[in-house]
C-alpha cells in the first residue's frame, strides 16, 4: 500500500494514540490524523480523504463499535478497511465486530508485530478486491 | 387489642357515622389504625436494637467508618496512579522518539560516510536517553505501593460487609455474568475469565467467520 496512505487513529488515551502513531511511522506510514472518540472522528471521515481507521472500542462518547456501524453504514465510507484495536477480548465482543463488518481486531496489550502483521493482512485483501 | 375490644369499637365508630359525627369517625379510625401497626413497629425497633447491640460487639460499626472514611483518600490515590503512569508513559514516549531521530540520523551518516564526531554525539544522547528511559520506571514502585495500600482497603472492606451480611442473614451471591453490552475491559487480572479471548483465540474465531 502506497506510503502515504492517510490513517485516522481513533483512541481516548493520548498515550495510546501516540503509540499506535508511532509504530504506524515505523512501518513507514507517516499520515496519521487523530480523534479522541467516535463522535470527533465522523466529521474528519465526512471530510473526506482518510484510507484507513484504527480504532478503540472503549471511549466515551461514541464508541468503536457504533462508528464502525456508522462508517459501514455510510455508503461514503462502506468500504473503508477498520482496524479494532481494543482491551475488550469476549469472544461475543469479537463476533459482534466481525458481523458489523470489521476488517481486523487486535486484542490491547499488543505487539508491532501483530499490527503490522494485520495491517499487511488487511492490505493484501484490499489488493486482492482492488 | 383483643376481639371483643374490636367489635366494641367498630360499633362506637359505627353509631357515630350514622350520626354523622366525622371527627370522631377520624380519630377513632386513626386509633385503630395505630393499634393494629404498634406490634409490628415494636418488632422492628427491636430487631434493630439488637443489630446494633450485635454490631457493637462483633466492633463491626466502628471498623465499617473507619472503611468510609479511608474511601475518599484511596479514591484520590488512585487517581494519582492514573497520572504517574500518564507521566511515565509520556516521558517515556518522548525519550522514545528523540532516540528515534537519532537513529535515523545514524542510518543516513551510515549511507553517507561517516562523521565520527557526529557519531560520537549521537551515541552520547542516546546513553543519555536510556538512562532517563531507566529512571522513568520509577512509577511501577510508587503505583504499585499505592495500589498494595488500597487492595488492603478493599480487602477490610470485602470482610466487613460479609460479616455485616451474615448478620443480616443475606446470602452472598455468585458474580453474576455481565450485562448484554456491559464492557468489560482488560482481562487481565479479571477473576472470571469465560468467554475471554487471546490474539490467537481472535484470530481464529475471526478466520472461521471469513475474515
Amino acid at each position: 500500500m502506497d506510503k502515504n496512505t492517510k490513517f485516522l487513529v481513533v483512541d481516548d488515551f493520548p498515550t495510546m494514540r501516540r503509540i499506535v502513531k508511532n509504530l504506524l511511522a515505523d512501518l513507514g506510514y507517516n499520515n496519521v490524523v487523530e480523534a479522541d472518540d467516535g463522535n470527533t472522528a465522523l466529521p474528519i471521515l465526512k471530510a473526506g480523504g482518510i484510507q484507513f481507521v484504527v480504532t478503540d472500542w472503549n471511549m466515551p462518547g461514541m464508541t468503536g463499535i457504533e462508528l464502525l456501524k456508522a462508517i459501514r453504514s455510510e455508503p461514503s465510507t462502506a468500504s473503508l478497511p477498520v482496524l479494532m484495536v481494543t482491551a475488550e477480548a469476549n469472544k461475543e465482543q469479537i463476533v459482534e465486530a466481525a458481523q458489523a463488518g470489521v476488517s481486523g481486531y487486535i486484542i490491547k496489550p499488543f505487539t508491532a508485530e501483530t499490527l503490522k502483521e494485520k495491517l499487511d493482512r488487511i492490505i493484501q485483501r484490499l489488493q486482492a478486491a482492488a | 387489642m383483643n376481639h371483643a375490644e374490636l367489635a366494641q369499637r367498630l360499633e362506637q365508630l359505627h353509631l357515630a357515622a350514622s350520626a354523622q359525627c366525622w371527627p370522631e369517625v377520624e380519630r377513632g379510625m386513626q386509633e385503630l389504625e395505630e393499634a393494629r401497626c404498634r406490634p409490628f413497629a415494636q418488632a422492628v425497633r427491636r430487631m434493630a436494637m439488637d443489630l446494633q447491640a450485635e454490631m457493637q460487639a462483633l466492633q463491626l460499626d466502628s471498623r465499617l467508618a473507619r472503611v468510609a472514611a479511608e474511601i475518599p483518600d484511596a479514591r484520590s490515590r488512585l487517581d494519582a496512579v492514573i497520572q504517574l503512569t500518564e507521566d511515565a508513559a509520556t516521558q517515556t514516549l518522548d525519550l522514545v522518539e528523540d532516540s528515534r531521530n537519532y537513529v535515523m540520523r545514524l542510518q543516513e551518516l551510515v549511507g553517507q560516510g561517516a562523521n565520527w564526531q557526529e557519531v560520537g554525539a549521537i551515541a552520547a544522547a542516546l546513553r543519555r536517553n536510556l538512562t532517563e528511559l531507566s529512571a522513568a520506571q520509577a512509577y511501577q514502585d510508587l503505583s504499585g505501593q499505592i495500589i498494595r495500600r488500597v487492595i488492603g482497603l478493599v480487602g477490610t472492606m470485602e470482610q466487613t460487609l460479609g460479616e455485616l451480611m451474615n448478620l443480616a442473614g443475606i446470602e452472598p451471591l455468585e458474580s453474576e455474568a455481565p450485562a448484554k453490552g456491559e464492557l468489560m475491559g482488560p482481562v487481565a487480572g479479571r477473576q472470571d475469565k469465560h468467554n475471554a479471548a487471546s490474539q490467537a483465540d481472535a484470530d481464529d474465531l475471526l478466520s472461521d467467520l471469513g475474515l
